[in-house]
C-alpha cells in the first residue's frame, strides 16, 4: 500500500471532555470587576451631584473660581492633585449641574482637567530620572503627551467657546438619557439618602471623588493584559504608519480604555523592546485625546442635563476639528516643532526645571486672572 | 542592462539623458528613449527624439527611440510593462508647486506603479560613485539583495557604498531601557539587535558581490535623517525601496519613498 492510498490518520485532538467549556473560558473576574467599576462610577456621580452644591462657597470664594480662566486653572491643578483627568471632568459637570459654575467655566475646567492629566506620564518619568535613568528615555513620552495635549487643547478652547456661545450643538442630545437617569435614580438615590443621613452634604462630593477614582482604577484592571511577543507584532510595530491611521488607532484604543495614559501604555508590549516610532506617536496621542472624553460623556448623560452633554460634545468636536486640521495642513511643521521642543526640554536639567515651573505656574496664575 | 529613458524635452529631461550617458560610461547598456505625445503627428516629438539620439549616440552603442500617444504617466508605465527594461530613468523637477505636491508629481505617480527600478535625475547628473542605500529592514527580499540582483552594473562601479538604517524610535513609556536608541551601527551589530542584524545581513549580501559597504545608523525622523545623511555625506545616489503597491501595507503605511522622491536634491533610485 502506497502512502497516498493509506487510511488518513486523524490528528491528535484533545478529548471533547477536556476542552474548556464556554463558561470556563469567560473571564468572569474581569466581568465582575467591570460591573463593580460601572456600579461605583454611577454611585460616584450620584454622590458628587449631591455634594457639589454645598461646595459653592469653597469653589467660588476659597479657590476664586469665578470665570472661565479661573476654572481652567482650577481643573488643571485639581487633575494634578488627583493624578487623573476623568474624575475632575466629572466634577466639572456636577459643579455645572449644581449651578456652582456656568457652561463656559465647566468647559474650560474640563479642558484644564485634560491638561493636568497629561502630567501623569511625565510624573512617572520623573521618578525614573530620580532613580538615575536616562532623561530623554524617561521623559520623552510624557512630554510628548503633555505638549501635544496642551497645543491642541489651546486651539480647541477657542473653537469650543465659539461653538458653545453659538449654541449650534444644543439640539444634539442623547434621547435615552432621561430613561437611563430614572433607572439609576431608582437604585442610587436611596444609597445617597442613606449616606446623607450620617454625613454632611459637602462631604458627599469628596466621598464621590474617592469612589470615582476607585472605579477608574478597577476599570483599568478589566482591560486585557497585553503580552505580545516580538514574533507576533514586532515587525508591525516597527513600521511607519500614515498619521491618519495612527490617529484612528489612538481614538479606537482610548474609546475602550477611556484613558490616554492607559492607551499609551498599550504601545509598550507592541514592541519587544518597548520602542515606538516618533512618526507614529503624535497622531496616536491626538486621536486618544478625543475619545478619552467617553466617560465624561457618560457622566453627562447620567446627570440628565442637556447642557452638560453639549459641553462634552463640544469638547470632543473642537479637539477633533483642531487635530484633523493640523493633520491635514501643517502636520509636518507641527511634528517637527513638537519634537524640537521636547528635545530642547530633555537636553538640559535647567530646561526641565523651566518646563516644570511653567506647567505649575500657568494654572496658578490662571486662578488669579 | 536595458535602460528606458523617458524624455519630454524639458530641462530635467535633459538631466535624465545626461544621467543615462554617465551610466553608459560605466557599463554596457542598451538604451530606448521614449517620448509621449498627446496627439499623433506632432513634429516636435520627432525633433525631440532626434536631439536625444544625437546627445546619447557618442556614448551609447545600442540606441532606439520610441513614441507613444496618450497620457505620460500611463504610457510610461505601459512601456515598462511591455518592454523588458532593467531601469527606467526620468528627470524630475527639484522644486514642485504645492498643488503638484498634493496631486503627486508625474515621477512620483510613475514610481508608485512601475515594476522595474526607477532612477530619478534631479538638478544635475551625477557619476554614481558614492551610493547611500536606505534599508528600513521591512522589505523581503532585502533592498540590498534587490539592488545587487537587478542593477549589479551600477553597484560594481561604486567607490563608496553606505547602508543606512534610521531609528526613529523613542521609549514607549518611562522606565524602558533605551541604550539602543543612542547606539551606532557597530554597537547595534555587536548587540545583535534587529537593526544590527539587518545591517549585518546587508553587508553580507554586498560582500557576496564584492562590495565593501559601511553600515550606518542615524536617530531621528526617517525622511529627515535620510535627506540629512545624503547631504552630509555628499552622496551621488540615494537608493530606497518602493512603497508597497498592494496589500494592507499600501493603505496603512506612510509613503516614505514618495517624500524622499519629492524632497531629495540628488538622484534617487527606487527599487520595487
Amino acid at each position: 500500500m502506497t502512502e497516498s492510498d493509506s487510511e488518513p490518520v486523524p490528528a491528535q485532538l484533545p478529548a471533547v471532555d477536556n476542552l474548556p467549556r464556554i463558561w470556563q473560558r469567560i473571564a468572569w473576574r474581569k466581568i465582575g470587576l467591570f460591573t463593580l467599576s460601572l456600579f461605583l462610577f454611577l454611585l460616584a456621580i450620584t454622590f458628587m451631584k449631591e455634594g457639589a452644591r454645598a461646595l459653592t462657597p469653597l469653589v467660588r470664594d476659597g479657590f476664586n473660581v469665578t470665570n472661565p480662566a479661573n476654572s481652567l486653572g482650577f481643573g488643571w491643578l485639581f487633575a494634578y492633585l488627583v493624578m487623573s483627568g476623568s474624575p475632575v471632568a466629572a466634577a466639572a459637570l456636577t459643579f455645572f449641574d449644581a449651578g456652582v459654575i456656568n457652561q463656559l467655566s465647566a468647559f474650560t475646567m474640563i479642558t484644564g482637567s485634560r491638561l493636568g492629566a497629561g502630567f501623569i506620564v511625565l510624573f512617572i518619568g520623573f521618578i525614573y530620572v530620580m532613580r538615575g535613568r536616562n532623561k530623554a528615555d524617561s521623559l520623552n513620552m510624557g512630554l510628548l503627551s503633555l505638549v501635544v495635549t496642551g497645543t491642541t487643547y489651546v486651539f480647541a478652547l477657542f473653537v469650543g467657546l465659539a461653538l458653545l456661545q453659538s449654541g449650534v450643538l444644543d439640539p444634539v442630545q442623547l434621547r435615552s438619557g432621561a430613561l437611563l437617569n430614572s433607572l439609576t435614580d431608582l437604585i442610587f438615590d436611596p444609597l445617597a439618602a442613606l449616606f446623607l443621613a450620617y454625613l454632611p452634604r459637602w462631604s458627599m462630593f469628596l466621598v464621590g471623588m474617592g469612589i470615582i477614582l476607585l472605579s477608574f482604577n478597577l476599570f483599568d484592571k478589566c482591560l486585557p493584559q497585553m503580552s505580545l511577543k516580538e514574533s507576533q507584532v514586532g515587525r508591525v510595530s516597527r513600521l511607519v504608519y500614515r498619521p491618519i491611521i495612527m490617529f484612528l488607532l489612538g481614538a479606537a484604543v482610548t474609546m475602550v480604555s477611556m484613558s490616554v495614559s492607559v492607551s499609551l501604555s498599550i504601545l509598550v508590549p507592541l514592541s519587544h523592546r518597548g520602542f515606538v516610532r516618533r512618526e507614529n506617536v503624535i497622531p496616536y496621542i491626538m486621536g486618544a485625546n478625543i475619545t478619552t472624553f467617553v466617560d465624561t460623556l457618560i457622566a453627562a448623560v447620567l446627570l440628565n442635563n442637556p447642557q452638560a452633554f453639549t459641553i462634552v460634545l463640544v469638547e470632543m468636536l473642537s479637539i477633533a476639528l483642531v487635530s484633523i486640521v493640523i493633520l491635514a495642513t501643517v502636520y509636518r511643521f507641527y511634528h517637527h516643532a513638537i519634537l524640537t521642543f521636547v528635545a530642547w526640554v530633555t537636553a538640559d536639567n535647567r530646561h526641565v526645571v523651566y518646563f516644570m515651573v511653567a506647567i505649575f505656574l500657568i494654572p496658578i496664575l490662571l486662578l488669579f486672572v | 542592462m536595458h535602460i528606458l529613458v523617458a524624455t519630454g524635452g524639458s530641462t530635467h529631461s535633459q538631466t535624465a539623458l545626461q544621467q543615462c550617458l554617465m551610466i553608459a560610461a560605466l557599463a554596457e547598456v542598451e538604451v530606448t528613449v521614449l517620448t509621449v505625445v498627446e496627439h499623433e503627428d506632432q513634429p516636435q516629438a520627432d525633433a525631440l527624439l532626434r536631439e536625444a539620439t544625437a546627445f546619447l549616440s557618442p556614448g551609447v552603442r545600442l540606441l532606439r527611440t520610441k513614441q507613444r500617444v496618450g497620457q505620460p504617466v500611463a504610457e510610461i508605465i505601459t512601456e515598462t510593462t511591455e518592454g523588458s527594461y532593467d531601469l527606467l530613468i526620468m528627470g524630475d523637477k527639484a522644486q514642485h508647486s504645492l498643488l503638484t505636491r498634493l496631486m503627486g508629481p508625474t515621477a512620483q505617480q510613475v514610481v508608485a506603479q512601475v515594476h522595474c527600478p526607477v532612477l530619478l535625475a534631479r538638478q544635475e547628473a551625477h557619476t554614481l560613485r558614492r551610493i547611500l542605500i536606505c534599508d528600513g529592514g521591512a522589505l523581503t527580499p532585502p533592498l540590498t539583495d534587490r539592488f545587487a540582483t537587478h542593477l549589479p552594473q551600477i553597484l560594481e562601479h561604486a567607490e563608496d557604498v553606505t547602508v543606512l538604517h534610521v531609528m526613529s524610535q523613542i521609549s514607549a513609556a518611562p522606565g524602558i531601557p533605551g541604550q539602543d536608541l543612542r547606539a551606532d551601527a557597530q554597537e547595534l551589530i555587536n548587540a545583535q539587535t534587529p537593526e544590527g542584524e539587518w545591517l549585518s545581513r546587508d553587508l553580507e549580501i554586498l560582500d557576496q558581490v564584492e562590495i565593501e559597504a559601511t553600515p550606518m545608523v542615524r536617530h531621528g525622523l526617517v525622511v529627515d535623517e535620510i535627506l540629512a545623511e545624503a547631504t552630509d555625506g555628499s552622496y551621488d545616489l540615494i537608493v530606497v525601496g518602493a512603497h508597497p503597491s498592494e496589500g494592507w501595507h499600501r493603505f496603512l503605511l506612510e509613503n516614505v519613498t514618495a517624500k524622499i522622491v519629492i524632497e531629495a536634491d540628488r538622484p534617487v533610485l527606487v527599487i520595487p
